[in-house]
């Protein structure tokens, strides 16, 4: 190399960026904030990646993973707020079988499986980190989120939207010129359960291998978790069984577990086509919790179920704004497909 | 730094890579202050660290030891941040020019009181002064002078020659003392400190 010599700042310019490099953050809150929701984000990997492993294995299976999964998250959790997690786990579980049984396509997620695995021991690992940290706010947000993303047969087509959202920059990064090559079907690394889920059954073997890391993934974390120690473990007696139980006794005196509970309560629904019930749910929250740490997902979950119950029309307008304002939300892409509101469509709306 | 991972690990990956729950608990902080840095705004931030770590999430595999962590993130921090920026210029084709600038100043999301307090008038300074820079500029700024990057750790994080980088480092400390020189003439002619 040779001997370039950098002229060096001046002190003034140096002075000017060390004072804003003393105060630069992130905050502890920015960083537990942007946790929970590259959590939320990796939840919809970890529901394709249950998916796949339902969809090829046997319902027993499928029902022992579920199980496992309920049961690790309910033995590290002592606060209301993990129970409502469990709650969320075991709806994203099951309706990915839901998912699959229903043939939507789902089934081709092989590819995947070891992101999935990767995912789910991640996933394990926040929600205990959650716990201890008594972040509740992120915890019970990041829940929810699961809920939304996960629990409907769209899940599967939002994990292919994001993924190829994301695909861009990695191209850029990637070869340093090379334009977006979103559709490159050989990233071997790519996992977008997008194009898995496009292209055809996967491999019995692969399946085998990602289902096995996964399930155990799910069950080793007990070990890793300290105890939590937070008193007011409102949850501590969450059992697989109770948990949905233990979200109705969260509303007790925790504002925040009754907010998950209603779009909790809201997401259900709609996962199952009760519109009507799912907007009064939302309604009831955009009452009590007008601007509330759900409120996006309120919006969202609104617009999924006018669309769902035939109202596009009259959901259009909120949907092009809600998509022209959080473009990569995990609930664009099902807004996009559900709503059938393309990006080609991206009006000038405000 | 990454933790160094000696345990063999059973299966495919060759190398055996940080894994991703530890990128994130070391590096969260670096990847949202980089974001920023290069210009991407509060009201975009969380989404654009979100793209930065799902990317992380995939591509983790692949990343080799051959550099440090930090240089890697940097390549996808700045794929993440260039692409950000398109986006909004596609959004907000009136905006002009001084963009940048009336995004950090002006376009504050109220949705996000936290985030606006916390910046402190010697943030908006600096965030101010680096968005007089253009994108190749700001680049090589943030990288040298505030992540103190070496020039071949900055050639391999920007897929770019090490002479190219020389010449841009130089380019860059111009141009940011320039827009300092300029801020303290508004400064002085207006009176008060901004």
């Amino acid at each position: 190399m040779k001997q370039h010599h950098e002229p060096d700042l001046s002190l003034d310019a140096r002075s000017i960026i060390d004072a804003a490099r003393l105060e630069e953050g992130p905050s502890g809150v920015e960083v537990e904030r942007l946790r929970g929701r590259v959590f939320m984000h990796l939840g919809i990997a970890f529901s394709a990646g249950a998916a796949a492993t339902l969809a090829t294995a046997t319902a027993t299976t499928a029902e022992a993973a579920v199980a496992s999964t309920v049961a690790t998250t309910a033995t590290a959790a002592t606060t209301a707020t993990m129970a409502t997690t469990v709650t969320a786990a075991k709806v994203i579980a099951t309706t990915s079988a839901t998912v699959v049984g229903a043939g939507a396509g789902g089934t081709a997620l092989s590819g995947s499986s070891a992101a999935a695995s990767v995912a789910t021991t991640t996933a394990v690992g926040f929600f205990a980190k959650l716990g201890l940290g008594g972040a509740s706010a992120t915890a019970a947000k990041l829940a929810i989120a699961m809920v939304v993303v996960g629990a409907s047969a769209a899940g599967v087509v939002s994990v292919s939207r994001d993924d190829a959202s994301v695909a861009t920059p990695v191209a850029v990064t990637g070869s340093g010129v090379s334009p977006s090559s979103d559709s490159d079907p050989n990233r071997s690394d790519g996992k977008p359960a997008s194009s898995r889920a496009r292209d055809a059954a996967p491999s019995n073997g692969e399946i085998d291998r990602g289902s096995e890391p996964a399930a155990k993934a799910v069950v080793s974390p007990p070990e890793l978790s300290v105890e939590p120690k937070r008193p007011d473990a409102r949850g501590a007696s969450a059992t697989p069984v109770a948990a949905t139980e233990s979200v109705k006794s969260a509303q007790v005196d925790d504002p925040l577990a009754e907010e998950t509970a209603l779009v909790a309560r809201a997401q259900s629904a709609l996962a199952s086509g009760r519109y009507d019930e799912a907007l009064s749910a939302l309604d009831d929250h955009q009452r009590r919790f007008p601007n509330g740490v759900l409120s996006q997902e309120r919006n969202g979950a609104r617009l999924l179920a006018l669309c769902g119950s035939g109202r596009r029309a009259q959901a259009h307008d909120a949907v092009a704004a809600f998509l022209a304002r959080e473009p990569s939300s995990p609930l664009a892409s099902r807004l996009r497909s559900v709503c059938a509101v393309g990006s080609t469509e991206r009006s000038g709306s405000p | 730094m990454p933790a160094p991972v000696s345990t063999p690990v059973p299966g495919p990956p060759a190398a055996p890579a940080p894994t991703f729950e530890a990128v994130y608990a070391s590096h969260a902080g670096f990847v949202l202050r980089n974001l920023r840095r290069l210009g991407v705004n509060d009201a975009a931030l969380d989404d654009a660290a979100q793209d930065v770590f799902v990317v992380v999430h995939r591509r983790l595999p692949e990343f080799e030891g051959r550099s440090a962590i930090s240089t890697w993130l940097f390549a996808i921090v700045v794929g993440v941040a260039r692409n950000q920026r398109r986006t909004r210029r596609r959004r907000a084709p009136e905006s002009g020019g001084n963009e940048a600038e009336t995004d950090i100043l002006a376009a504050a999301p109220a949705e996000r009181p936290d985030r606006r307090a916390e910046q402190s008038q010697s943030i908006r300074v600096l965030m101010s002064l680096l968005d007089e820079l253009d994108e190749d500029k700001r680049e090589a700024f943030v990288l040298s002078q505030l992540e103190q990057m070496t020039a071949p750790e900055m050639a391999e994080a920007l897929h770019l020659n090490v002479n190219t980088v020389y010449a841009r480092i130089r380019a860059s400390i111009q141009a940011f003392e320039q827009a300092v020189a300029r801020h303290r003439a508004r400064e002085t002619s207006t009176g008060r400190p901004q």
